[in-house]
């Protein structure tokens, strides 16, 4: 033990002078208020993660957007456009045509990942049509299919048209049919046999049939781009930014509840175990090495099996099993406390025994506990996002081990998707920092330089 | 209390600390394994019905279903469903220390039995060799870099890093991270598996082509790890050198490698084994993910597929398992420690 003062502010002194612990605590803050952040977000978001429809208006699998700054002419983001012409004529009786146009400049070398085309009207239309014209004048044609109307739709849905004209072209139809093969049919120029990219001004027609008088309420497209936000989006489309963001308040909350569970009863534990010592103390040992034979990953496996754990269960069910590691530790202080000379002094003079405990062991184990209970938050994460990773995660929240695990289902490695690997699980080392940065400072003021 | 005394002392510890484990996980699954227990005598009495069917044509149906529910109703009693939960305590206490585990629902160990001891009997060596090989690497460096940083600022700053990074990153999203970039972007190593396909049938190529595989695995337990071995060998060396012998041994003019080589590291020994084992308890139960990661074909790919197919009877196999595999590396640790620890030769 170090000879300095025990008390609380000459350790918050020392602490605020310990650079580790204050870039410890400067990180926690920062990730406290992207906490705020992610709980002010409407609960329907969360819930809506595990809806792949939900985010069918999201690039699928696409890259961040800021690497747009390192290769400008591969990367771009979506652009939404607006109609920049809306008219509406009647050619006969009972018989409206609304037709819609938009304008746009496209200046980069590939085309864009999907074309998302957003219109409702009020009426039923009888007929949709799509005029697409290209910068050389040519102009392709697709009848929209009538189960499209008034929803959202992509190239995919109107791929028989986009095929045929492809097929027309080309001479033979594509073995894979994705949305960036049907949009290149749209932006590649038939020249190349739609192998480069037309830039130019492009003028998309829409034009709505129907028996009633047209009121359209809503018309976009989204030229989706192949990057997106800045951790790009997964195979569902899912921005991961977002995924990440809303794995961050359960992350804090298991690894704070697991490590002060397990730190407070581990301590409590150990410390009475090596103060006792004799065969009180070799029972508790006992105690701690049957929970300790307990394989923390399987067993819980096992176990929720039996119970859907909630968040509070499952930071319960990890502390249950990760206690005697602490307990471990602290007997191992508690004896070398009992050791000192002041403690056989008190024995000495008949004080009881409580108040030795109180007086010389517990303010020395305080602030042991602190730095392990510092130390414990990345081991309750690390383990719930295990947990998570293996499938089994509470339900209706968002892990990032659950991210992960789907990464790993859809074979990000082998597709190259790094973002979808790499930002999920960088977050859970980015939350573990600040905590063993605080731990082992605080370690390093009670136990003292060397 | 000489070696022996104190080897029989902790087999008898061992054993009581074996049974209440079991118990702890008894209770914790006992729903669980009611329906284990109550599917697999489905599972058998169809089995016997089939064979019965096969092979006796000159029974009736009533002489058959008769016989079906007789056996039915033997099952029953021999995995005591119907019995107080006392008896269903013992019974199942008696299987799990003879290894009947009982028949998993899908999966098949290659030889085609589903008897779940003989589906982990194939998986567990392969994951004893990864991670028992893994385990030995980082403490045999984990020490030697300890050691170096007690001596040295430079080793000192280097340990505390790699020590954030022990305790703060999952070794299997270390291993996602190494596979992208090192087996699909750069192709240096094998994506996964543990030999390639198909295996070799040289035995000399085919330990090549395990090592080969075992490599990526190696090297990312490894990285995880090694840094908090090093931590802590470098802070019981520290302790250490503070006691008076060291002083003295100062004092008295000998070379600091001797100091720190002979009189430290000796007195460190007991610590380390100790710390060595808690660290193989840990990274065993910890890791089992990362043979999903890389397709190892050990336990924790069992478990993972066993998850994926809701095969209760494989989990609680492994959980069980593990337990024991736990307390047998725990009491080969205590063994070990009563070897290094001279107060127990001695007697005292």
């Amino acid at each position: 033990m170090s000879k300095r003062d025990i008390g609380f502010s000459s350790y918050l002194k020392d602490f605020l002078h310990n650079k580790i612990g204050l870039a410890g605590l400067i990180i926690l803050v920062v990730l406290l208020i992207f906490t705020g952040i992610a709980l002010s977000v409407p609960s329907h978001v969360y819930a809506s993660w595990n809806n792949p429809a939900a985010w069918s208006e999201y690039p699928e699998h696409v890259p961040p957007a800021w690497l747009s700054i390192f290769y400008p002419n591969k990367y771009f983001t979506t652009v939404k456009l607006s109609p920049t012409n809306v008219s509406l004529y009647s050619p006969a009786k009972n018989l409206y045509i609304s037709s819609i146009t938009f304008e746009f400049n496209w200046s980069k070398t590939l085309p864009a990942y999907n074309v998302y085309f957003i219109i409702s009207t009020n009426a039923s239309p009888i007929e949709e049509v799509l005029y697409w014209t290209k910068p050389d004048g040519n102009t392709l044609q697709i009848n929209i299919p009538s189960e499209e109307f008034n929803v959202p739709f992509d190239l995919t849905s109107i791929r028989n048209n986009i095929l045929s004209y492809i097929s027309s072209i080309t001479g033979k139809t594509p073995n894979i049919v994705n949305s960036t093969v049907l949009s290149s049919a749209l932006f590649n120029s038939p020249k190349s046999n739609l192998t480069l990219t037309e830039e130019g001004k492009y003028i998309v027609k829409v034009e709505i049939v129907s028996s009633k008088q047209i009121n359209v309420s809503k018309a976009n497209i989204l030229l989706l781009g192949n990057s997106y936000g800045l951790m790009g989006t997964d195979y569902f489309g899912r921005p991961l930014d977002l995924g990440v963001l809303l794995g961050l308040p359960n992350a804090l909350e298991i690894g704070a509840l697991t490590s002060l569970v397990s730190v407070v009863v581990g301590i409590i534990v150990g410390g009475i175990s090596g103060y006792l010592g004799g065969n009180k103390d070799s029972l508790i040992q006992w105690v701690t090495l049957v929970f300790l034979a307990l394989p923390a990953l399987p067993f819980l496996v096992a176990v929720s099996f039996v119970t859907q754990p909630s968040l509070e269960l499952e930071a319960l069910l990890i502390a249950f099993l990760s206690w005697p590691f602490y307990a471990i530790i602290a007997r191992s202080m508690a004896l070398s406390i009992k050791s000192n000379s002041y403690v056989e002094a008190d024995k000495l003079l008949g004080i009881p025994s409580y108040r030795v405990f109180f007086t010389h062991f517990m303010p020395r184990l305080i602030p042991i506990t602190v730095a392990y209970m510092a130390l414990g938050v990345p081991a309750g994460i690390l383990l719930a996002q295990t947990l998570a990773f293996l499938g089994i995660a509470p339900a209706n929240i968002v892990t990032w081990g659950g991210i992960l695990d789907a990464a790993e289902t859809y074979q990000a490695q082998v597709n190259g998707w790094w973002w979808w690997v790499v930002f999920p699980g960088a977050m859970i080392v980015i939350v573990a920092i600040p905590f063993v940065l605080i731990g082992f400072a605080v370690e390093r003021i009670t136990l003292g330089e060397r | 209390m000489g070696y022996g005394t104190y080897v029989a002392k902790k087999v008898l510890i061992y054993f009581s600390v074996l049974i209440a484990t079991l118990t702890i996980l008894y209770i914790f699954t006992f729903p669980v394994l009611q329906e284990v227990i109550a599917k697999s005598i489905n599972f058998q009495v169809s089995q016997f019905a089939q064979s019965l069917l096969k092979n006796s044509h000159n029974l009736n149906t009533t002489q058959v279903q008769l016989s079906i529910e007789k056996y039915r109703e033997t099952l029953i009693a021999a995995y005591g469903l119907n019995e107080p939960i006392i008896n269903k305590y013992f019974i199942q206490m008696y299987n799990l220390l003879r290894f009947d585990f009982g028949t998993a629902y899908f999966i098949q160990a290659p030889s085609g039995s589903r008897e779940v001891s003989a589906i982990i009997a194939y998986y567990l060596p392969n994951t004893i060799l990864l991670f028992t090989t893994a385990t030995i690497i980082f403490i045999l460096i984990g020490t030697i870099i300890g050691l170096l940083s007690a001596k040295s600022r430079f080793w000192e700053k280097v340990i505390a890093i790699i020590a954030v990074i022990h305790s703060s990153i999952p070794t299997w999203w270390l291993g996602f991270v190494l596979i992208a970039a090192l087996a699909y972007a750069v192709r240096i190593f094998p994506s996964g598996g543990m030999t390639s396909v198909p295996p070799p049938k040289n035995p000399f190529d085919y330990g090549l082509s395990v090592l080969y595989h075992m490599s990526l695995p190696l090297i990312t337990i490894f990285i995880v790890n090694v840094g908090g071995f090093a931590y802590i060998v470098r802070s019981l060396v520290s302790s250490i050198m503070k006691e008076d012998f060291v002083i003295t041994a100062k004092a008295r003019g000998l070379p600091d490698s001797r100091i720190l080589y002979r009189h430290v590291l000796r007195t460190a020994s007991p610590s380390i084994a100790t710390q060595a084992i808690l660290a193989i308890a840990g990274s065993l139960g910890g890791s089992l993910t990362t043979e999903v990661v890389f397709e190892w074909p050990g336990v924790g790919l069992l478990t993972y597929i066993a998850i994926t197919l809701n095969d209760l009877p494989v989990i609680l196999g492994v959980t069980y398992v593990l337990t024991i595999v736990l307390l047998i590396g725990l009491f080969l640790g205590e063994l070990i420690y009563g070897i290094l620890d001279p107060r127990i030769k001695v007697g005292e």
